[in-house]
């Protein structure tokens, strides 16, 4: 396959686990026109390739991703112009709910997530932190309305942590253990051990069906748009969906064989 | 109705409704599903009854659809396809239409399929060694309705890990 060449990104393989790392270490990892280009191709790429089973997203440096990069919107206005369209059309490309990634997406939060970092947050599957990561939202406090990355976590955590958050802007931080606490992350660890542990859950996860996880991811992620009799109707559409398809019938076999199940690659 | 696979009891103003297949983790066969319906509709319509506790015999809560079954009465899953598509499943409280106040006891393990009960009871507690995890995409099968039911009643993260991790994970009870 071809490889893109990332300035802004480190785009890499480890085993079935496909890594997608911010690499503006200088700058917080904020996100400036060339990182916002690259973004929706390496999420098309790990997506799209057959040997990735997982995708882990994390950050070089002190940071995992503060945002917009306000340097270069205040230097270079017309840099972000087509972001700024997008934003306008809600027709974002940053995270890998906006690219339609088809893979489970683990976020490792290794420093601080401020502002449109939580976009990152808000979009993966599975979430979990380095000791020392942080979670803001300063938008407020730089004249900014928060509103696409809170939307969506007010939907999968408890809502007044996120609005509170909203509005103490730049003024008070969660640290990672708070996270936990309220459902945003599952899991902290040492920051040593951070990369690692993305890792090796990539690989059990890897082990589960793809084409079983794919729709469940579907189903899950859309009923977070539909009332809960529809969405449970929708969801039982994707699980009757899947019935036929040679992993729903592997599945049971290996287990009563008591082997690894060999899934369909697509 | 004479229940095989539940136990139907009452203590002073408590219905209880109790799985009764500890040798099968409490896995549901289609006679067990059966009497679901029957049994919570027994104990919303009791007068004597005001609040109704539903448990488990054995070291599991429910562990989902009864796959020795499924793999051998030549149906499959099949079975359940009609009432799935048309969403009419007659199994929890919620199904079933009961309004009277429903705790979930968890006295084991809950898999897959068993949070269905969880997802639709009022008040779940748990023993303090009761385990959870969802092994449905570790046997090439979809999660799909009952974390959508768990998914609006508590933090989302926490249902799609169990979804993606399948069996390789279990959540203790401390933390659910």
């Amino acid at each position: 396959m071809t490889t893109t060449t990332y300035t802004t990104l480190d785009v890499e393989r480890h085993g079935p686990v496909g890594w997608l790392t911010f690499d503006r270490p200088d700058h917080g990892n904020a996100m400036d026109a060339a990182m916002l280009a690259e973004l929706e191709g390496a999420w098309r790429e790990l997506d799209a390739d057959p040997a990735v089973g997982v995708i882990v997203n994390t950050g070089n440096g002190a940071a995992f991703q503060t945002g917009l990069d306000v340097q270069q919107l205040a230097n270079d206005p017309e840099a972000l112009r087509e972001q700024s369209r997008r934003t306008k059309r809600a027709e974002l490309r940053l995270t890998a709910w906006h690219n339609q990634v088809s893979k489970p997406v683990i976020a490792a939060v290794n420093g601080t997530c401020a502002g449109g970092g939580l976009h990152f947050v808000a979009d993966a599957d599975i979430v979990i932190a380095g000791g020392s990561a942080v979670f803001l939202d300063p938008h407020v406090s730089v004249g900014q309305v928060t509103a696409y990355e809170a939307i969506a976590l007010v939907r999968k955590s408890p809502m007044e942590p996120i609005v509170r958050m909203a509005l103490t802007g730049r003024h008070e931080r969660v640290d990672a253990a708070r996270a936990r606490q309220l459902g945003i992350c599952s899991e902290v660890v040492d920051d040593g051990r951070l990369r690692e542990r993305a890792q090796e859950l990539g690989e059990l996860i890897a082990r589960n069906s793809p084409a079983a996880m794919a729709a469940t991811k579907r189903a899950l992620w859309g009923a977070l748009e539909h009332d809960l009799t529809e969405a449970s109707r929708r969801g039982a559409r994707e699980l009757v969906g899947l019935w036929g398809h040679p992993d729903q019938t592997e599945g049971p076999l290996a287990w009563a064989e008591r082997r690894e199940p060999r899934w369909e690659t697509s | 109705m004479t229940y095989e696979c539940l136990k139907v009891e009452r203590h002073g103003p408590v219905g209880w409704l109790i799985n009764n297949r500890p040798d099968q983790l409490n896995a549901m066969n289609a006679r067990m599903r059966d009497e679901f319906a029957e049994a919570w509709k027994e104990l919303d319509a009791d007068p004597d009854v005001r609040v109704i506790v539903h448990t488990g015999e054995g070291r599991a809560l429910q562990t989902g659809v009864d796959v020795a079954e499924i793999a051998t009465d030549g149906v499959g899953m099949e079975r359940y396809r009609q009432s799935l598509e048309d969403f009419d499943l007659h199994f929890t409280a919620w199904h079933q239409e009961v309004w009277k106040p429903v705790i979930t006891a968890v006295n084991g393990i809950c898999a897959g399929g068993g949070f269905h009960w969880i997802a639709d009871a009022d008040i779940v507690i748990c023993a303090s060694d009761a385990q959870f995890f969802d092994p449905h995409v570790s046997v090439g099968q979809v999660v799909s309705i009952e974390a959508i039911g768990l998914m609006r009643k508590m933090p989302v993260e926490a249902v799609m890990r169990m979804a993606f991790l399948g069996r390789h994970e279990r959540m203790a009870a401390e933390r659910a």
